[in-house]
């Protein structure tokens, strides 16, 4: 476990109305550090996430960044402190044109006024976009899309970045290209990174350390290689053999 | 000749003040999924500060303009704050049904607080500025025309330059196509909400001051905008600012037109002939998309 850790969260359970999804949960992200959340689909990883950034009130435990608790705060005020999600299946704004999107990404007001030297960053990173910024995100292709999620999560600089399966949905090559942006944020170190990922390749790629989840509860943490090796963990939690 | 000019004059300015009462309920239908009933109060309550700030106190019409915008978006704010915000995020409920509801029985309290306070009687509201510039044979232009309707035309203009240039105007229509997302952006849809009620029936008071000084201020003067101000939303397609506002303009020249042509008893029948016939090609209205976000 790193010794400073950012995100901290403790015995959490959450989930939706009567129906608790996430049990327990305790996971640590460190200062600059890439945790990577694995586990079959439908066990909770995402409805983890979104009790993190405040999308949805926690029924049990604590989250603590920075060492502040943060718990019980909206997902609108935990963007100041610097945690930025970038949802599942991306939730552009449809009817907002790409570069309206980017912006929406510096709304808060310390990020606003360098609005303009980000988008260009954006721009440099994702050169596509720049030929699309008029161009309404409802006609964007998915890989497209993809890209403007992730533009977005950038427009500032975000202390904590949560991304949700960003390969989910896309053709291959894209997702290398997806993966070479998440990596090359992840190698900066000023970025902690807490990442859901279904897919064992990419998360090689990435992650510091690796925590599964299983039925509502993290029943595992540990580095890539050794989660790699476990075979009856890499089959029953991940759905494949390594090859 | 004379016949269409005089039919365009009506149409711009019906259109403008159309214009305004369906952009607030439009604006408000986009982005809160209400369709906001106490509209057309907020037409009325602008009638009746326009009447007491220049009749009762004698004061400058520019002034009442400025008061009714005041008022309105106060009590926009408060209507939201009652009768919308704590239904939103409530589980099991119709949220568009039931609003569509409170927001009546605000309309409902208003108009009723309005007559005990004022009485039935309809007040007469003098004109913003006088004269008028004559045009061709027995068509002129009242300069009271001219005013309104650039008025209007400055409000939803700025309004549209708001939205689509300012941080808060970009947020806003965001709040209107992804929720969650807007709020994963830090945008404070606590505040957003009553600002936007706030803003939607502001626009709606200064077009209860026009319609005070064509008509008169009376409790019930806020009922027929809002059935008009219905129809050019639903007509427009629902959320459509665009929509709205072409919808608004087609509405006046159609009244228009008919008013001229058959008579003015026979206007509102037509107009609402020439809607249903619109309504049945095109169910989604002139500029809506079919069930989806929009603005």
């Amino acid at each position: 476990m790193p010794a400073d850790a950012l995100l901290e969260v403790r015995g959490v359970s959450c989930g939706y109305g009567e129906t608790t999804i996430v049990r327990n949960a305790e996971l640590t992200v460190g200062a600059g550090e890439t945790l990577c959340l694995v586990g079959p689909n439908g066990h909770g990883k995402s409805t983890l996430l979104r009790a993190i950034t405040g999308l949805l009130p926690l029924s049990a435990g604590e989250v603590r960044f920075g060492g502040e608790r943060i718990d019980g705060r909206a997902a609108e005020q935990l963007t100041e402190l610097g945690i930025v999600h970038i949802p599942q299946g991306d939730h552009l704004f449809p009817d907002l044109t790409v570069e309206e999107n980017l912006l929406m990404g510096a709304f808060p007001k310390g990020a606003w006024k360098d609005r303009g030297t980000a988008l260009d960053e954006v721009f440099a990173r994702f050169p596509k976009l720049k030929d699309r910024r008029r161009q309404r995100a409802r006609t964007l292709s998915g890989g497209e899309r993809r890209m403007v999620a992730i533009g977005r999560g950038l427009m500032r600089q975000p202390r904590l970045l949560v991304i949700d399966e960003p390969s989910l949905g896309l053709a291959p090559v894209i997702v290398e290209s997806v993966y070479e942006i998440i990596a090359g944020v992840a190698a900066q170190r000023t970025t902690s990174i807490l990442l859901v990922e279904e897919n064992f390749t990419h998360v090689e790629e990435v992650a510091d350390r690796v925590s599964v989840l299983e039925m509502g509860r993290i029943v595992r943490t540990g580095l890539p290689a050794e989660l790699a090796d476990d075979a009856a963990v890499t089959q029953s939690y991940l759905g494949a053999l390594p090859s | 000749m004379s016949d269409i000019l005089s039919i365009l004059v009506s149409t711009v300015v019906l259109g403008s003040i159309y214009g305004l009462v369906a952009l607030g309920m439009t604006l408000i239908y986009g982005i809160l999924r209400v369709l906001d009933m106490s509209q057309g109060s907020m037409v009325m309550v602008g009638g009746f500060v326009g009447w007491a700030v220049m009749t009762s106190a004698g004061l400058s019409p520019w002034l009442a303009i400025v008061a009714a915008f005041a008022a309105t978006f106060a009590l926009g704010v408060l209507t939201q704050v009652v009768s919308v915000q704590p239904l939103i995020g409530r589980r099991g409920t119709d949220f568009e049904m039931i609003t569509f509801i409170t927001t009546f029985a605000v309309a409902m309290v208003l108009s009723n607080l309005a007559l005990q306070f004022f009485g039935p009687r309809q007040k007469n509201v003098p004109e913003l500025v006088g004269g008028s510039i004559h045009l061709y044979e027995s068509v002129s232009l009242p300069y009271q025309s001219i005013v309104m309707t650039a008025i209007a035309l400055a409000l939803m203009l700025g309004f549209a330059l708001f939205l689509n240039r300012s941080r808060y105007g970009i947020a806003i229509r965001a709040v209107a196509q992804d929720l969650d997302a807007a709020r994963l952006m830090g945008v404070p849809i606590k505040r957003v909400f009553p600002l936007v009620m706030g803003f939607a029936s502001a626009i709606a008071g200064v077009a209860g001051v026009f319609l005070a000084t064509q008509y008169f201020a009376s409790p019930t003067a806020g009922d027929q905008p809002l059935l008009i101000a219905l129809i050019v939303v639903i007509f427009g397609g629902l959320g459509s600012l665009q929509g709205a506002i072409v919808a608004a303009y087609a509405i006046g020249l159609i009244q228009a037109a008919a008013s001229v042509y058959v008579s003015t008893t026979w206007a509102l029948p037509i107009l609402y002939g020439v809607i249903v016939l619109v309504l049945i090609i095109r169910p989604q209205g002139i500029a809506g998309r079919s069930l989806e976000a929009r603005l």
